[in-house]
């Protein structure tokens, strides 16, 4: 299949991670991919958007189908760009979300245009399993951009109340870069003896994983999470709140889930003018489970040998490649029959 | 050192009993040469009393070794026998006894504050006319007179500044042109008794508290409780000798009326208040706010004084006493409760240079010599919307003081000044201990407000080190906390946050005060109020992660959530993360003082 797969933007984050790693499925799969420069004969290619519909610009040439790979983070599209949202939605031939959480938004919004779910993964030759120490310290482990959506703050809290300082844990805070809510946590907890701090993008969030034994998401919302999917990988038992898109590949055999609280915040602090609110996870949940899956450290490896034996069974980039090249075929095939939108 | 053990004296009745007791107290004192304790629903009542540490009912066990004195039983008016309840008389004479003390007939005294004792003077000040009070009702409805408007109409006429008194206005009084002090703290009522030319009403607290600050009273009751009244010495009973239920309704509204107009023309009662009169030109910084505002002048009138070598006068609600020994400060004006409007209006007619401060931003009246340079145009639309838009000031990323000195043209590069007013506590403190204060202002009596913060009860379990608690009566006791609450003057509280190891509290008065009295740290939790404009240098923040602040957002928002999520900011905040930071603040002063 002839795709031509597009971007945004190339500043490294999470968008270039997903971009990179989709472009690397495709060529695996012997697909003949275009990536930055536009492909001298369009009309034989799929045209496949990423990243934040506000920013895209569909080619005006005629192309084979236009497909839009997309994720909204709340209930609703963010304020900020919405009508560039809608427009280059609906200008596609089907929308394709990583999760049925991230659909929600656009199925609410007026877009009459096919939502499929093509689940993310991870690379399988990156986050194979690894073999850990489970005898020692066990490690806790919160990576991503520290921020208010992903709940971070909560794991802070979690960890004084759940262990004492005699205890044998350590809590891992890593973001790739010094978001304010890092700067303000490192100044708060930075001087705890069992607690670091890590501000470093890394090529590879593989070394972390392999520091650590459990990963803990205490998040409010994501279109996906990638980041617990990748730790599972490796053989990390998780944490991770009852909530969006990680009750799609997340379990109780898998870790523990933090049980969602009856209160509330706005989703305007993460994404600034936009209505709603989401749920918070309940910190006292996220401290019990911490501390329990620190008393069944026995259990742990067995945990985390299930968790990447899932993964790396079911979730792989492959995967959501070949799942997103079906989709396209449907699509192409419903085109056949008089849709006209990518001409 | 006194060889007697503690003396307290418990009293639960209410406010007119607190009164009759103090002779007792005060006989006490004189006996054992040592303060007594008064056990009381009401201890703010004997603030100032040279003689008596007034503590709350529950504090009986605060001295293990204390006597106590139980008077509930002595004290009661009503008698109840085979199912039938009696009047019973001869109160004084029982207390007397139940105390062991030979019974003699001292007149009860009470105190105000030299700043309490201002704020009449400029209260009175505002009346050319006799002022007569009216305790409008009465705890018990036994004790009801008839007819209180028939009085008030009838002191009227007779030229006087009418003054109602009670908890609530019933609403056929509420047109009748009179001054209402409806539901006011207990401080604030003694205030304006104490103003009163002459204080008329059924026998309740009101006129016992008038009689004890020495004005004359006409109490209307029954004739077999007149004896409690026997040691006023300007004291004019109106009684009837009957007791039925209906008893009051016998006695004429002529006759208080009567009685009070010979006590107005009484020259042995003339009063001469001497308000305290400062001339046009000072320069006057008016601020209406409550405790931790009002503080806040502190910064601008020491700036004040270091630019014109002026010192200044200070216009504001009350706390008057936490400016005493302010060098560079000439007075204070306590107006009380008044309006806004009315009151700076009335103001910039006795100052020519006046700073009208709200929240963040000060505008100078000018008058006379322009002393100050001031645009204030830029400023106008936030000034003018105030209490709403607070948080648009944050812009300037300074505190809110500052914010203020830019305003006004003061310097703002740093807030100055200090509080000077200090007092040792009677009660021993802790040799290291934490400040606690989960309060809001005291004309707030206790409000949940939405910056409040529920942990309190928790922390004792998670940090190792004692417990202090300040604030108000009305503020909910915090488990495992020495309780001061209500239990100090200003200068004390001053004492007790200057010496703390570590002061934890909400953004609001306790905050403002730990920074002037330069507390050796302070932790402030918050929610709505978080912020450069509500943060002072050195103190550390346990900031909510969830949510704006939204100070200012609405009119109420400091009562009401304005997104009606119950201020979840504030409920975020676990009590292990403040035991935490509370734990790394004290750790580090170890690790100083090591390293010294």
């Amino acid at each position: 299949m002839k795709i031509w797969l597009r971007l945004h933007g190339y500043e490294p984050c999470s968008w270039t991670t997903v971009w990179e790693a989709l472009r690397e499925a495709f060529l695996a799969d012997g697909d003949e991919i275009c990536d930055v420069i536009e492909p001298e004969e369009p009309e034989e290619y799929i045209e496949l958007w990423w990243g934040d519909p506000q920013f895209w610009s569909w080619d005006r040439k005629p192309v084979k189908a236009r497909i839009a790979l997309a994720l909204s983070e709340a209930n609703s599209i963010r304020a900020e760009g919405r009508q560039n949202v809608i427009r280059n939605l609906c200008n596609a031939d089907a929308i394709i979300c990583p999760s049925v959480f991230a659909t929600t938004a656009f199925r609410e919004a007026p877009i009459d245009r096919r939502i499929y779910v093509a689940q993310f993964g991870v690379n399988p030759t990156e986050f194979t399993y690894i073999k850990r120490d489970w005898s020692g310290d066990i490690v806790f482990l919160h990576a991503g951009v520290t921020q208010f959506r992903k709940g971070s703050w909560m794991v802070a809290e979690a960890f004084i109340d759940a262990f004492k300082d005699v205890d044998k844990v350590k809590l891992i805070i890593a973001s790739p870069r010094p978001s304010p809510m890092y700067t303000q946590m490192k100044m708060e907890y930075g001087k705890h003896p069992n607690i670091d701090f890590l501000c470093e993008r890394e090529d590879s969030t593989r070394e972390l994983y392999r520091q650590s034994h459990i990963y803990v998401s205490p998040h409010l919302s994501e279109g996906f999470g990638l980041m617990p999917l990748e730790a599972m990988a490796t053989g990390m038992a998780g944490i991770i709140a009852r909530c969006s898109a990680p009750r799609e590949y997340f379990s109780k055999d898998y870790g523990w889930w933090i049980e969602m609280s009856e209160n509330y915040a706005p989703i305007s602090s993460c994404l600034p003018n936009t209505a709603g609110f989401w749920r918070l996870p309940d910190i006292q949940s996220l401290s019990a489970s911490m501390r329990e899956a620190y008393e069944r450290r026995d259990e742990l490896e067995n945990i985390g040998k299930k968790s990447s034996e899932f993964v790396l069974k079911n979730m792989t980039w492959h995967h959501t490649a070949t799942k997103i090249k079906t989709i396209i075929k449907e699509v192409i095939d419903e085109k056949d029959f008089g849709n006209t939108n990518s001409i | 050192m006194n060889i007697f053990p503690p003396i307290g004296i418990y009293q639960p009745w209410h406010i007119g009993d607190n009164v009759l007791i103090e002779p007792i107290a005060r006989k006490f004192a004189e006996l054992f040469s040592q303060k007594i304790y008064v056990l009381s629903k009401y201890p703010e009542l004997y603030n100032e009393h040279p003689d008596i540490i007034s503590t709350y009912l529950d504090a009986r066990g605060c001295h293990a070794d204390m006597r106590v004195i139980d008077l509930t039983a002595s004290i009661a008016s009503v008698g109840e026998s085979n199912g039938r309840r009696y009047s019973l008389g001869g109160k004084m004479q029982r207390m007397w006894d139940k105390a062991g003390l030979q019974f003699e007939l001292l007149k009860p005294k009470l105190y105000l504050s030299s700043a309490e004792k201002n704020q009449a003077i400029n209260v009175k000040h505002l009346f050319d006319v006799p002022c007569a009070g009216i305790a409008i009702t009465s705890r018990a409805k036994l004790k009801h007179y008839p007819y209180i408007m028939s009085v008030i109409n009838g002191m009227q006429k007779a030229g006087c500044a009418v003054f109602l008194f009670s908890d609530a206005l019933p609403r056929m009084y509420a047109n009748m042109g009179t001054y209402n002090i409806i539901n006011r703290p207990l401080r604030e009522v003694m205030m304006y008794l104490s103003v009163m030319d002459v204080v008329i009403g059924p026998d309740t607290g009101l006129l016992h508290i008038a009689g004890a600050l020495d004005r004359s009273i006409v109490p209307i009751t029954r004739a077999f409780w007149e004896d409690i009244y026997d040691s006023y010495d300007k004291c004019h009973v109106i009684a009837t000798p009957y007791s039925s239920r209906y008893a009051l309704w016998s006695i004429p509204p002529s006759k208080p009326i009567k009685a009070a107009k010979e006590v107005l023309e009484s020259s042995a009662n003339t009063v001469v208040h001497k308000p305290i009169k400062y001339d046009k030109d000072n320069i006057a910084l008016f601020r209406l706010d409550g405790l931790g505002g009002t503080v806040t002048l502190i910064d601008q009138a020491k700036k004040i004084y270091d630019i014109t070598g002026n010192k200044v006068v200070l216009i504001v609600r009350g706390y008057g006493d936490a400016f005493n020994g302010v060098p560079y400060i000439k007075g204070v004006i306590e107006v009380g409760h008044v309006k806004w409007h009315e009151c700076i209006a009335d103001m910039r007619e006795q100052f020519d240079t006046i700073a009208e401060i709200r929240f963040g931003l000060g505008l100078w009246h000018q008058n006379g010599k322009k002393i100050f340079e001031q645009d204030f145009e830029p400023m106008r639309g936030i000034f003018d919307r105030f209490p709403l838009d607070l948080m648009k000031l944050e812009i300037h990323g300074m505190h809110h003081i500052l914010t203020t000195d830019m305003s006004l043209g003061l310097p703002y590069n740093a807030i100055e000044g200090e509080i000077c007013n200090y007092a040792p506590v009677e009660v021993p403190l802790p040799e290291c201990y934490l400040v606690v204060n989960n309060g809001v202002d005291v004309q707030h009596k206790g409000m949940k407000q939405t910056k409040c913060w529920d942990g309190w009860d928790d922390l004792h379990k998670l940090i190792d080190i004692d417990i202090v608690q300040v604030g108000t009566p009305h503020d909910a006791v915090i488990k495992g906390a020495i309780d001061f609450r209500g239990k100090t003057n200003m200068a004390q509280l001053f004492s007790i946050l200057r010496d703390a190891d570590a002061v934890l509290c909400g953004e609001g008065g306790i905050m403002h005060l730990a920074h002037f009295v330069g507390a050796k740290n302070t932790l402030v939790v918050r929610g709505p109020t978080r912020g450069k404009l509500f943060e002072y240098p050195n103190q550390t923040m346990i900031d909510s992660y969830i949510c704006e602040p939204c100070c200012g957002d609405t009119a109420d928002w400091y009562m009401n959530c304005p997104l009606s999520i119950d201020a979840v900011c504030m409920k975020s905040i676990t009590p292990e993360r403040v035991a935490f930071n509370i734990t790394e603040v004290l750790n580090e002063d170890l690790v100083t003082a090591a390293r010294i």
